[in-house]
């Protein structure tokens, strides 16, 4: 079944990029004033400690900045390019230092349905409230999984397990689990696809 | 799976996405990546979906953060920021083992293989003494098997295994000649197609459309054994693919690769 074409990455990330491609360091900033929250949240989240998620941050634009002229905006937007190399770092780190047990710990802790809190901050400025509006959008498609397929998701996406890491944690089956997961992210990605892509949060 | 025949790439696309697939899995699904267009489109779809995840927390950096990206960019551009993460000794050793694990399974794979064929090469010596009426039959078919043996014995083949997920799932081993340049596809748990349809294999490469090459069909316990396909003459090609195409086989896929694997080395 034909499907509409993803919308593209708005100009300004693309052209951001490829200014930063081209050295200059103003547009980096731009990328940072535009997308640092949610990456310091998503580092802080799977990292556990403030400390940890700056740094994470901070490497993670580093990375851009040396992997700009690489970046292909046919394959997506500069966020989910973005959130890529900062989950990824954030999840190589706490392997690293085999955190991983007491990251699930203070998650819960903090959030016993594991997926999100609102933030308690009130809003200072446009951006601030559209970011709010969109996180609360997610929240909502997030809180529309069952409580097995959101705790799937949340295994894979802040704990970096694999299906069958998943699948022993939980003691379910290992078909079980894909299922669940992939069920839960095509139920998710519905939800979210008019939300997709090139505005800055 | 309308006609009960695996199509099961498009369910890893999540959980490619989220890293949650096993180095296999995640192999097989990058080769058939490369060359199914739907699978890219989704992927994009689930990497932007990631990405509105990262809004799910509330949280906001410190204010000197950025001014501490500036210095590190100032750092970066003097040339004293350290090299790029991932380069490193740890990194390399990885790779080299992953790499060394799987010559290990191929090898083991194209022993077992050999061995199998080597038994099917006795059982038909013995049925030529007893069927004499058969014997010319039966010499052709052992001196092809004899062949595939030599093929897949051949120090410099390589050999990819391609695995669908599942209990029982679709495998199909490809033994890759590179100095004849010739294919063999040997298939099991790979039930067959109607008539309607065939199987293809395709070659792929590392930049540009796939190549079509053979169309073939399996038997009812779903082995199959396809001998002696030729690589085209100037293609370097990089890995392997099956699609599901109508009866006669197709240019371009018409459906999302099933099975795919790379050469070891290629990706």
């Amino acid at each position: 079944m034909a499907t509409p074409p993803l919308p593209l990455p708005s100009e300004s990330d693309q052209s951001l990029l490829e200014r930063v491609a081209r050295g200059d360091d103003s547009a980096l900033e731009r990328l940072y004033d535009n997308y640092s929250a949610a990456l310091y949240a998503v580092a802080y989240r799977i990292s556990g400690e403030r400390s940890d998620a700056e740094e994470i941050v901070l490497d993670s634009f580093a990375q851009a900045w040396r992997d700009a002229p690489r970046f292909q905006a046919s394959r997506g937007s500069a966020i989910a390019w973005l959130t890529m190399i900062c989950r990824s770092r954030a999840l190589d780190l706490v392997r690293a230092r085999g955190r991983r047990a007491r990251v699930v710990t203070n998650a819960a802790a903090a959030d016993p349905d594991g997926f999100p809190g609102m933030g308690t901050a009130e809003p200072r400025t446009d951006r601030d409230v559209e970011r709010l509006e969109r996180r609360k959008v997610v929240a909502e498609a997030l809180m529309a999984l069952t409580p097995p397929q959101r705790e799937a998701v949340q295994l894979a996406y802040y704990e970096g397990l694999s299906h069958s890491e998943i699948a022993e944690r939980l003691g379910e089956p290992l078909g079980t689990v894909k299922t669940r997961v992939r069920l839960a992210m095509q139920r998710l990605r519905d939800s979210l696809r008019p939300y997709y892509a090139g505005q800055a949060v | 799976m309308s006609d009960g025949t695996p199509e099961t790439m498009r369910d890893l696309v999540a959980g490619y996405s989220l890293g949650a697939l096993t180095p296999e899995e995640a192999r097989a699904f990058e080769a058939a990546l490369a060359i199914s267009p739907e699978l890219q489109r989704d992927l994009q779809e689930f990497r932007e979906t990631n990405a509105l995840l990262a809004l799910a927390e509330g949280r906001t950096p410190p204010a000197e953060l950025k001014a501490r990206l500036r210095a590190r960019i100032g750092q970066a551009k003097a040339g004293t920021l350290p090299g790029r993460p991932g380069s490193g000794p740890a990194s390399d050793l990885g790779r080299r083992s992953f790499t060394l694990v799987v010559m290990g399974a191929g090898l083991a794979a194209a022993i077992l293989v050999a061995v199998m064929l080597s038994l099917k090469v006795r059982s038909l010596n013995s049925a030529l003494g007893e069927r004499s009426a058969e014997v010319s039959r039966i010499q052709r078919d052992l001196a092809a098997r004899e062949a595939t043996l030599n093929a897949i014995l051949e120090p410099a083949t390589q050999l990819v295994t391609m695995v669908a997920p599942g209990e029982t799932p679709p495998t199909a081993q490809v033994f890759f000649d590179p100095r004849k340049r010739t294919v063999i596809v040997h298939t099991f748990n790979l039930r067959p197609v109607s008539a309607t349809k065939t199987y293809q294999l395709w070659f792929l490469r590392k930049k540009g459309n796939p190549i079509p090459s053979q169309v073939f069909n399996t038997e009812a316990d779903g082995r199959g054994l396809v001998q002696a396909i030729q690589v085209p003459a100037g293609e370097e090609i990089s890995g392997f693919a099956l699609t599901i195409e109508p009866t006669g086989g197709s240019p371009q896929p018409t459906s999302t690769p099933f099975l795919a694997g790379f050469l070891p080395g290629t990706k």
